[in-house]
């Protein structure tokens, strides 16, 4: 393959133009008032203080908001999962009157967006009291048509004959799943909890609608409470963007592979 | 193939396992899909304002009142706007990136890491930085085009670079998503084809448009098509980049225009009328897309 | 044995004393230095009531509260009580009136030391339903580097329509020549806040109440000849480059970036400014028109309905919120204003005059404060008036074309809120 000193060069000034608002943000988490509104702006901090990291985690309780994150992210997930590969062995696996007329159902969700839906879906929680609970911001987003039928075009292509194999061997439906079905879809599953993750970690208007109170608030919405009435001041913005996008971005500098792994299998899948 | 002892009993009994498997995923679409849904429908017919407690049956206005609504209309032109800039602009940058690190560069892993960062950070967070960078005085980028002797631009607060800024703002947040599809796309074409063409002569860009792209064309379509129905649910950065809609509701896009009629305004009414026209916007250009994709798309 | 009961006895009187504890959960919608201030007077008041347990929950910015009011609202998720912006349109419309049974039947609140134009802030449909709190005025901030910079004397701030004109058409500069100014004389982020001052100054009020059957008609006076007067003003302001178009969102970061002469905005900015500019500021009277006068703006007190337990206890906390010692503290912290007179009297408000000046500035703004009562469509003509200052600014209408529209869509609006 020839290798063109333009290919490299076109490469780098996407990167840069990619990484500059990186950038930006870390040196400017660092700055202090007099660095920020200051005509023309200066790049770099005067000097390199944690100031602003301090005033954020006075300002609002960050650590609660990182826990709250976490744990309904997990437990979307791990909940989304277990609905969708349940629903997705019916639907792949399983003969019953319907199966198609259900099949359609469930594709047909993939294309209403959640805003349509929010206010009534806000009333519904509500009216199980749902509000400010981690129930509320759970429950509610367990059902992912997009997950069920995800894992459903992947367990059809697992051989029949496995299956058969198994029933004469007098294995039950639920042993099926368990031994034959999960076991060969591990790429599929690993890939569809990546996927959901990310989504989850970034969700923004229902926790946004359905939580009241500082304790149940999860990171993005905690954010987007920072900014006080003028708009926000911009460093302290950048020190709380910063902290909230580090782990992440940790996590995905340890698991670049899987996530490009994910990211091609859904693509491709669908 | 004809298993012996699928009988009467054993076929009712796999009946019963599949909706016991289904029956948690159906009990919560029901609950928190479709029932919702008929529930818009019926509030797009009523005056409910969330401040009263009571809502009453008025008939068509709220569409009538939509339609008139100069806001609203110019909400379903701004997110075609935003579509129609955005996708294709999306496609040709992330497939010729794509396209150069498929070419077995050096250090593709860290090329392609970077392109996708942005991908996996929160909108808001990200939403956050680039208000900054968009800043006309205070921010960066006009500092940036001043070196090169370009005169400021408004960005955000000017209603003829608004909806560009976000677009911009997406293509960064969105790109390493299409261009590492497109990548792993690439790579599964196998080498042959394209080695056999050179052998026949072809130059790299025939070979490009006469057997990469058609080979790629399944990918195309997917992510024109999610292009597509994301470009319909952008809010996020909406809201937060430009909490109004944007000089003379430039950035105003459809979900922002039911957000404000829901939570700002309290005409409930209204917002669910924005919202079917939504849905039933939605449900046509996919079922269009899926039609055109039937012909157009070359699976092999 | 028996003292042992007796301990024992003690022990559940305390118990259920305990027990009897009466929790209410209060949301506020101000944050920062204000958020502060009232969260450690909220503490004090719990010290002092022991059988009261309150949440205090930062609800977010006043159009996040508003909105999460509305969706408990359709919830029947409500807090007790809390410091919410628009306060009447949640308790009013629902003939929740409740605050006001409570203040009557309560010798000991004198609703009369409250300003004149602060319980019009607190009314639905001519009734109370609400109690005044963190109320600001706007005030004007002026950069007096900037104003020395153009030759102006920096102790000389505008104080009428025509000296703020010309003003601020001296202080803006373009500093590095390429074409477009960085340094502007005048801005504000809440232009529908300023417009509404501007037009009481015009002697033009912004809406009256008509009394119709035992209900009232909101009619908005937007097609008056000083409104016209006062929209043409803003397009001079405009077209004399006095003020930049449509940068209103970035008026508090320009005035903090040394690069706004005259800042218009909320009094409660204050606090949060002084010492922290890398410029000397002053703080004056909004210029006065044909006369002064000050829309006051700010969220306002309020009881939901609850049990009877609960909402006593609410009570009880916002009249020990508004006691006029506590208005002093709170408004000595943060820039809001004293609502009541009585607290510009105590000796601790006097001796903070004498090292704070400024403050003294916003507070006596207080004798010319103006409200209207609060009505269903008041948001969204706030939104309207946002709409067609943009409108004019632009120059996609004229000011005639702009006001005649204001006028004819408030008018449907609020017919479609009845």
């Amino acid at each position: 393959m020839r290798k063109h000193w333009w290919v490299y060069a076109i490469l780098s000034i996407g990167l840069i133009a990619m990484l500059f608002p990186f950038l930006w943000m870390v040196l400017s988490a660092f700055k202090t008032n007099a660095d920020v509104y200051v005509y023309p702006p200066k790049w770099f901090p005067s000097q390199w203080n944690f100031d602003n990291f301090k005033r954020v985690f006075e300002m609002v309780p960050f650590a609660l908001y990182y826990f709250n994150s976490l744990l309904v992210t997990v437990l979307v997930t791990y909940g989304q999962l277990i609905v969708s590969i349940l629903a997705a062995f019916a639907l792949s696996r399983l003969n019953f009157p319907f199966k198609n007329t259900i099949f359609i159902i469930v594709v047909s969700t993939m294309l209403m967006p959640f805003v349509v839906t929010m206010i009534p879906v806000f009333l519904i929680v509500s009216s199980f009291k749902w509000i400010d609970t981690y129930q509320g911001l759970v429950i509610p987003a367990l059902f992912s048509g997009f997950s069920i039928i995800f894992l459903r075009q992947f367990f059809i292509s697992i051989p029949q004959d496995l299956q058969d194999a198994a029933m004469i061997d007098g294995c039950g439906f639920f042993r099926i799943l368990f031994q034959v079905i999960l076991p060969n879809a591990k790429p599929a599953i690993a890939t569809i909890t990546l996927f959901n993750f990310l989504g989850e970690w970034r969700n923004y208007l229902w926790p946004l609608i359905v939580t009241n109170t500082t304790k149940m608030r999860t990171l993005p919405v905690g954010l987007r409470y920072l900014m006080t009435e003028g708009g926000g001041e911009y460093h302290l913005m950048m020190a709380a963007s910063l902290m909230a996008i580090l782990p992440v971005l940790l996590v995905y500098i340890f698991s670049e592979k899987q996530f490009i792994k994910s990211v091609t299998f859904t693509g491709l899948k669908t | 193939m004809k298993v012996r002892f699928r009988g009467q009993r054993f076929y009712l009994r796999e009946i019963g396992v599949a909706w016991l498997c289904l029956a948690p995923a159906l009990g919560l679409a029901v609950v928190f899909v479709f029932i919702p849904l008929v529930q818009v429908f019926f509030l797009s017919f009523t005056n409910w304002d969330l401040l009263r407690a009571t809502k009453n049956w008025i008939g068509i206005k709220n569409y009538e009142y939509i339609f008139k609504d100069p806001k609203f209309l110019q909400s379903i032109w701004n997110t075609l706007y935003f579509a129609g800039v955005k996708i294709p602009l999306d496609l040709v940058l992330s497939l010729f990136i794509a396209v150069m690190l498929d070419r077995k560069i050096k250090g593709l892993r860290f090329y392609r890491a970077s392109y996708f960062a942005p991908v996996v950070i929160p909108v808001v967070a990200a939403s956050l930085i680039w208000v900054w960078l968009f800043d006309p005085g205070l921010g960066p980028f006009n500092q940036i085009l001043g070196l090169f002797g370009i005169s400021p631009i408004r960005w955000l607060h000017d209603p003829a670079s608004s909806m560009l800024s976000i677009i911009l703002f997406s293509l960064w947040k969105g790109l390493g998503y299409d261009i590492v599809i497109f990548l792993a796309g690439l790579q599964g074409i196998p080498p042959t084809y394209s080695e056999a063409a050179s052998i026949d002569g072809a130059g790299q860009w025939k070979i490009f448009f006469k057997i990469t792209l058609p080979l790629l064309s399944p990918v195309i379509f997917f992510v024109i098509l999610m292009g597509i129905i994301n470009s319909f649910k952008i809010f996020t950065e909406i809201s937060v980049m430009t909490p109004k809609g944007g000089p003379l509701y430039s950035t105003g896009v459809i979900v922002f225009y039911i957000y404000q009629q829901a939570f700002e305004n309290y005409r409930i009414g209204r917002a669910a009328a924005a919202s079917v026209i939504l849905f039933l916007m939605i449900l046509a250009i996919t079922t269009v897309q899926r039609k055109l994709g039937r012909k157009f798309v070359d699976y092999e | 044995m028996r003292k042992l009961m007796l301990i024992l006895m003690v022990l559940l009187v305390f118990c259920t004393l305990g027990l009897s504890k009466t929790k209410i959960t209060f949301w506020y919608a101000i944050s920062g230095t204000s958020g502060e201030a009232l969260k450690t007077l909220i503490d004090r008041f719990q010290t002092e009531n022991p059988t009261i347990e309150v949440e205090a929950v930062y609800s977010g910015k006043y159009a996040d509260t508003a909105q999460k009011i509305t969706a408990a609202l359709a919830a029947n998720a409500l807090p007790n009580g809390g410091v919410i912006p628009a306060g009447p349109i949640f308790t009013g419309p629902r003939g929740n009136y409740a605050i006001l049974d409570y203040m009557l039947k309560d010798p000991t609140f004198d609703m009369s030391d409250f300003y004149d134009g602060m319980w019009d802030y607190a009314k639905y449909k001519g009734k109370i339903c609400a109690v005044p709190y963190n109320i600001s005025t706007p005030v004007l901030y002026y950069n007096k580097e900037l104003m020395e910079k153009a030759g102006l004397d920096p102790t000389k701030p505008p104080s009428t329509w025509e000296e703020l004109l010309d003003y601020a058409k001296k202080i803006t500069q373009d500093t590095n020549g390429d074409g477009t100014p960085d340094v502007w004389g005048l801005n504000m982020a809440d232009t529908a806040w300023i417009f509404k001052s501007f037009l009481l100054q015009n002697e033009n009020d912004i809406v009256k109440a008509i009394p119709k059957n035992e209900d009232y008609d909101i009619v908005p006076l937007f097609d008056q000849a000083s409104a016209l007067e006062t929209a043409e003003y803003w397009k001079t302001l405009i077209d004399e480059n006095a003020m930049p178009v449509g940068l209103h969102s970035l008026a508090e970061k320009q005035f903090l970036g040394n690069t706004l002469g005259f800042y218009l905005g909320t009094s409660s900015r204050i606090g949060t400014w002084t010492g922290n500019t890398a410029f000397d500021f002053g703080v004056g009277f909004l210029p006065k028109g044909k006369r002064l006068g000050i829309p006051i703006g700010g969220a306002v007190l309020v009881l939901f309905p609850a049990s009877k337990d609960q909402m006593d206890a609410t009570y009880q906390l916002i009249k020990w919120l508004t006691q006029p010692d506590k208005i002093a503290e709170f408004a000595m912290k943060t820039g809001y204003i004293p609502i009541r007179k009585s607290s510009l009297d105590l000796p601790e408000m006097k001796a903070f005059f004498e090292t704070k000046p400024f403050y003294k500035t916003a507070f006596e703004q207080s004798e010319y404060a103006f409200s209207y009562w609060h009505f269903d469509a008041m948001g969204t003509m706030d939104s309207l008036i946002v709409e067609v200052l943009e409108k004019i600014e632009r120059g996609v209408s004229t000011t005639k074309e702009g006001m005649k529209w204001l006028q004819e869509t408030t008018v449907e609006e609020i017919e479609a809120s009845m």
